[in-house]
């Protein structure tokens, strides 16, 4: 922490010959915020994909619910979806534990090329912890934003931003498909979330927000019996990287002065 | 190969992003404290790979760049990746294989890595701002786009077994598949430290076109041929500290 | 001068109108004529209706051909020639059936052209008050404001007011009238003001933010009625405007200066009468001893987005600021800017502003000529303040008024039913009558508008003059009392301004300029006046 002041303190010294002014002024800017959050509530909606398992291939629809507490600090609720909640699809006759058939139902999950190439072409088995996928999560997070932006596109468009940390936690049901090609349920876990994003206001009441967020979690799944290899249970650390694309509507709040005639 | 269409579409969505709207006839900005229009710039350049499915770098790069405009710019660059090698992901799926013996060459893509490379492209910064990280410390950045090609010396792993059924066991031999062309693109921010010196974070993904004879087990211990064809992706995070002259 | 042209011209235009009839018109010309205009053929209706009131025996005929030969000209969009028709019936009189008709129509026509001066003079010079008891108080109400507008021109702001208030408040040009009314009062508060009769200034002053907030009221302050308000009054969002700028300035001459701020503030940033709003308010911080606002609204004045503006008065009050606060330095170096971008200027201005040998049509290329080439002698006043001069919202009327008679001449001649008629001949005449007079009259406003110019230069030299002459008398003052003449030795800078809460943004300044945060400087200066001197 004592590194990260000395960092920012020297980064602030160094900019100091760019401001160098009369020592006799200052010039400052002091405006109200065009887009204020505080006090209000967003609603958003994403569209993301996962980018750094090699096996697993997420795509997720997602719904938050934020509340900004102030320009600063906000809680959100968040649904993140890859299959459709509570469906299991057709139960495989016989089999236990239970698995499923239903890729359908399963819109979001997918595994790579990679996963493939490996398997069937190598005839290589990663672990089962790395193919364990996240059906639905559901979570809460504190939401830090302590850097806010500005920015011209060809110095013709002016866009605001602020750019924000979340933390958190929630759970998240997961599956995984076994060599059969069918789901299996691999448990519900606690899942810890971490991420940054920046929302880019349109509007006092919009915003397009681009989210990266990752989901970790310890997976634990089974490994059946093989001719050479005794059933044991895989466990490993996952961390899921999901970039999220979304939109906001923004609600309540302070009621912006309406500069209209006759002023 | 999902990973690599992952990122694919994060350009596009930063391109996306950064599209304007509603252009204006004034200028946003008068006066700019940072402009780069006629700059000729030296960059010392530490990265590392991330997002690879099997191989890591740890690199570094020297390059120069010089800008025409605010907005267009040359750059070449000269590096050399200190670190090189498999994941410890590869290591573990083939330590618990359990018939891959007596396969040499493995049939999987994206298992080249590569040593040095030199390119050169075109770096185009369409967005420029500022944020403010406390009371006092408002720092400004471009946000830029980069594209080129060049070539880059590629080698990999083979495997060389010895022993026989279960007991076998295997060693891998650095081969050389020698210099190929490439090309790469990536994006970055590009941070106003003070006038003359910046630092670029910025995320690049060097890819080539491979053609390459594996082997693999159609069925029993059979072993055969298999040509591998596949873009060999290297993604980059580069973290690049930058001095203008001029 | 100009008057004596204004009259020439009602003059040459009464003639043409009153041309004798020479010989007899067929029997029942006047009915075709009307068959025409009523048929929507205003050409040939046009040539008709002069033939009947050049050659009708019936004066009858010819007083109703001389009034819709008028109007059939206006609905052509020949205003000018319309124009000569209407006035012919105005000076007639009230023995003139379509007298009041006429007058509506100069009306019009005065409002085609936005002419507020040729037209409301003759208005003025035939008024007749108890004839124009029968006509539209819609039209009367008109009539009424641009006599008004006239007599407020000449100064004569009693009787000004008496039109003005005559004006009918379901008129479009009701809230005009109250804006020219609430102006009166402003003018009249100043006059009080500098013969030190203080009981009358306030008065005035009331009395115009009474009528400003009257206007303001007519949208009712809500978005509905704003919206029935905008569809009744003529330029009723402007308006509004410029009384959120003229109450600033009421408040600003009662010296309540905190409200003065309030409603500057309230100007839109970027609109037309932002700069003007800038400057002033900048004047109220300071006269409040708020010198780090008021220097940041002329921070922003003097920002690349107004490279362009014509601010003398700007560069001395923020000498005047930094010489309050005992920084010499700094207002010498607004001294010196003011020297170098203004008084520089005034040997070439007052050469060309004062050049006998230029006609005013010269001078008249400066406003009707959108290049001006480098052989044109207007091409020598610096662009400032060219550019200060085309800002008077007056340049827009002249401007109109010169393409309109150029469409007009067009018009004229292309006209194939006119091809050699005499109709034809004589309006053409009259299209370069006005045009003449047009470029004459503008020519007249450019040198006067330059010979201002250069004296409001000349007058600030003077003040820049006194400041420097205070600042060496400072000077000494320091020296003999053994402080450091340098501002940095002596006093503290002030801390930053304070932030209300986090729904505002700070950045400090690193001389760049982002379009957004222009009017939202601040500065912090340091107070570097030994004790007791302020």
């Amino acid at each position: 922490m004592k590194k990260l002041y000395i960092s920012i303190a020297s980064i602030a010294l160094l900019s100091a010959p760019a401001a160098a002014q009369s020592p006799n002024e200052r010039v400052h800017v002091l405006q109200k915020r065009d887009y204020s959050v505080k006090n209000k509530f967003e609603v958003s909606a994403f569209g993301g994909l996962s980018i750094d398992d090699i096996f697993t291939q997420h795509y997720s629809a997602t719904l938050s619910l934020d509340y900004h507490l102030d320009e600063a600090f906000a809680l959100e609720l968040m649904w993140m979806t890859c299959k459709v909640p509570f469906a299991l699809g057709d139960k495989v006759e016989g089999s236990d534990p239970a698995e499923y058939k239903g890729d359908n139902l399963r819109f979001g999950n997918h595994y790579t090329d990679a996963y493939d190439e490996v398997k069937n072409d190598a005839k290589l088995s990663p672990s089962n912890a790395d193919l364990a996928m996240i059906n639905n999560f559901l979570g809460l997070s504190v939401q830090f934003s302590p850097i806010y932006g500005k920015w011209t596109l060809f110095n013709r468009t002016l866009g605001h931003a602020d750019f924000y940390l979340s933390a958190g936690g929630g759970v998240a049901s997961t599956e995984f498909k076994n060599a059969r090609g069918n789901w299996v349920d691999t448990g519900v876990y606690f899942v810890g979330t971490f991420g940054l994003g920046f929302r880019i206001f349109l509007a006092r009441w919009f915003a397009i927000r681009l989210d990266v967020r990752d989901f970790t979690f310890a997976a634990r799944v089974e490994r059946e019996a093989s001719a050479s290899v005794e059933a044991q249970v895989d466990t490993k650390i996952r961390n899921t990287m999901f970039v999220m694309l979304g939109v906001s509507f923004l609600f309540g709040g302070e009621a912006p002065v309406e500069i209209w005639s006759p002023y | 190969m999902r990973t690599r269409r992952s990122l694919s579409t994060i350009s596009v969505l930063c391109f996306v992003l950064a599209a304007p709207w509603g252009a204006r006839a004034d200028e946003v900005v008068a006066q700019r404290l940072y402009d780069l229009g006629g700059r000729l710039e030296v960059m010392l350049t530490p990265s590392m790979s991330t997002f690879d499915k099997y191989t890591r770098h740890v690199a570094a790069s020297v390059g120069l760049a010089y800008y025409f405009n605010d907005y267009i710019g040359l750059e070449i660059d000269l590096g050399y990746a200190f670190l090189h090698g498999d994941r410890k992901l590869l290591n573990e799926i083939l330590n618990t294989a359990e018939s891959l013996n007596p396969i040499e060459r493995l049939p999987l893509s994206d298992l080249k890595y590569m040593d040095f490379w030199t390119s050169g492209g075109l770096v185009f910064n369409p967005l420029y701002g500022k944020i403010n990280l406390s009371a006092e410390l408002a720092i400004n950045f471009h946000f830029y786009l980069v594209a080129g090609a060049g070539t880059a010396q590629y080698k990999y792993h083979e495997l060389r077994w010895s022993g026989s059924g279960p007991a076998a066991t295997f060693e891998k031999k650095e081969v050389t598949a020698g210099f190929k062309p490439m090309f790469y693109y990536g994006g970055g921010l590009r941070f106003h430290i003070v006038e003359d010196w910046s630092l670029r974070i910025e995320v690049r993904d060097q890819v080539y076109y491979d053609e390459y004879k594996a082997e693999h087990k159609p069925s029993g211990t059979t072993v055969a041929e298999k040509t591998i064809e596949d873009f060999v992706h290297i993604t980059m995070v580069r973290l690049g500290v930058c001095y203008s002259f001029f | 001068m100009r008057r004596k042209r204004i009259l020439a011209l009602f003059a040459m235009l009464s003639t043409l109108a009153a041309a004798s009839a020479s010989a007899q018109a067929p029997a029942g010309l006047i009915n075709k004529a009307v068959e025409a205009y009523n048929a929507g053929d205003l050409a040939r209706a046009a040539l008709l209706f002069y033939e009947v009131r050049m050659t009708d025996t019936v004066a009858g005929n010819r007083a109703q051909a001389e009034y819709y030969l008028g109007q059939s000209l206006f609905k052509m969009g020949m205003y000018q020639s319309a124009l000569a028709y209407f006035n012919a019936v105005f000076v007639a009189g009230p023995a003139h059936p379509y007298y009041l008709k006429g007058g509506e129509g100069l009306i019009n026509v005065a409002k085609a052209l936005r002419d507020d001066t040729l037209i409301p003079s003759q208005i003025n010079k035939y008024y007749n008050s108890q004839e124009f008891a029968g006509m539209d108080p819609m039209a009367l109400s008109r009539i009424n404001f641009y006599v008004g507008l006239l007599l407020y021109r000449q100064e004569k702001y009693g009787e000004s007011l008496a039109f003005l208030g005559a004006v009918d408040p379901k008129s479009s040009i009701y809230a005009k009238a109250l804006f020219l009314q609430a102006i009166i009062h402003t003018r009249l508060g100043v006059r009080y003001n500098l013969a030190g009769q203080e009981a009358q200034t306030q008065q005035e002053y009331d009395q115009a933010i009474k009528l400003f907030e009257q206007i303001l009221d007519l949208s009712g302050h809500t978005k509905s009625r704003a919206t029935r308000a905008l569809a009744t009054y003529e330029d009723i969002q402007r308006l509004w405007q410029l009384c959120t700028l003229n109450l600033a300035r009421s408040y600003y001459g009662k010296g309540d200066y905190a409200k003065a701020v309030v409603y500057y503030a309230r100007i839109p940033r970027f609109s037309q009468d932002w700069a003007d709003a800038l400057f002033e308010i900048g004047w109220s911080f300071y006269m409040r001893q708020e010198y780090g606002k008021s220097l940041g609204a002329l921070h922003t004045l003097h920002s690349p987005r107004f490279s362009d503006l014509f601010h003398p008065e700007s560069w001395i009050l923020k000498a005047t600021i930094y010489f309050q606060v005992c920084l010499y330095d700094e207002s010498k170096a607004a001294l010196a800017y003011f020297k170098d971008h203004y008084e520089s200027q005034l040997p070439d201005l007052k050469a060309i502003a004062t050049d006998a040998s230029l006609t005013n049509e010269q001078y008249a290329s400066l406003l009707l000529r959108d290049q001006l080439e480098a052989s044109d002698p207007m091409s020598k006043v610096p662009l400032m303040i060219r550019k200060a001069i085309l800002a008077n919202p007056r340049v827009e009327n002249f401007r109109h008024f010169l393409r309109s008679l150029d469409k007009e001449a067009k018009a004229i001649a292309d006209t194939s039913e006119w091809k050699g008629s005499r109709l034809a001949e004589e309006l053409s005449g009259v299209v370069t009558v006005q045009r003449n007079l047009l470029e004459k009259t503008a020519g007249g406003f450019v040198k006067t508008n330059l010979i201002q110019t250069f004296q409001t230069i000349q007058g600030f030299v003077g003040h820049a003059k006194m400041i420097q002459l205070e600042i060496i008398t400072r000077e000494r003052g320091l020296l003999k009392a053994n402080l450091s003449i340098k501002a940095e030795e002596r006093g503290k800078l002030a801390p930053r301004p304070h932030v209300p809460d986090e729904t505002w943004n700070y950045w400090p300044f690193r001389q760049e300029y982002w379009e957004d945060e222009l009017g939202f400087f601040q500065y912090t200066v340091r107070r570097a006046c030994p004790e007791g001197q302020q």
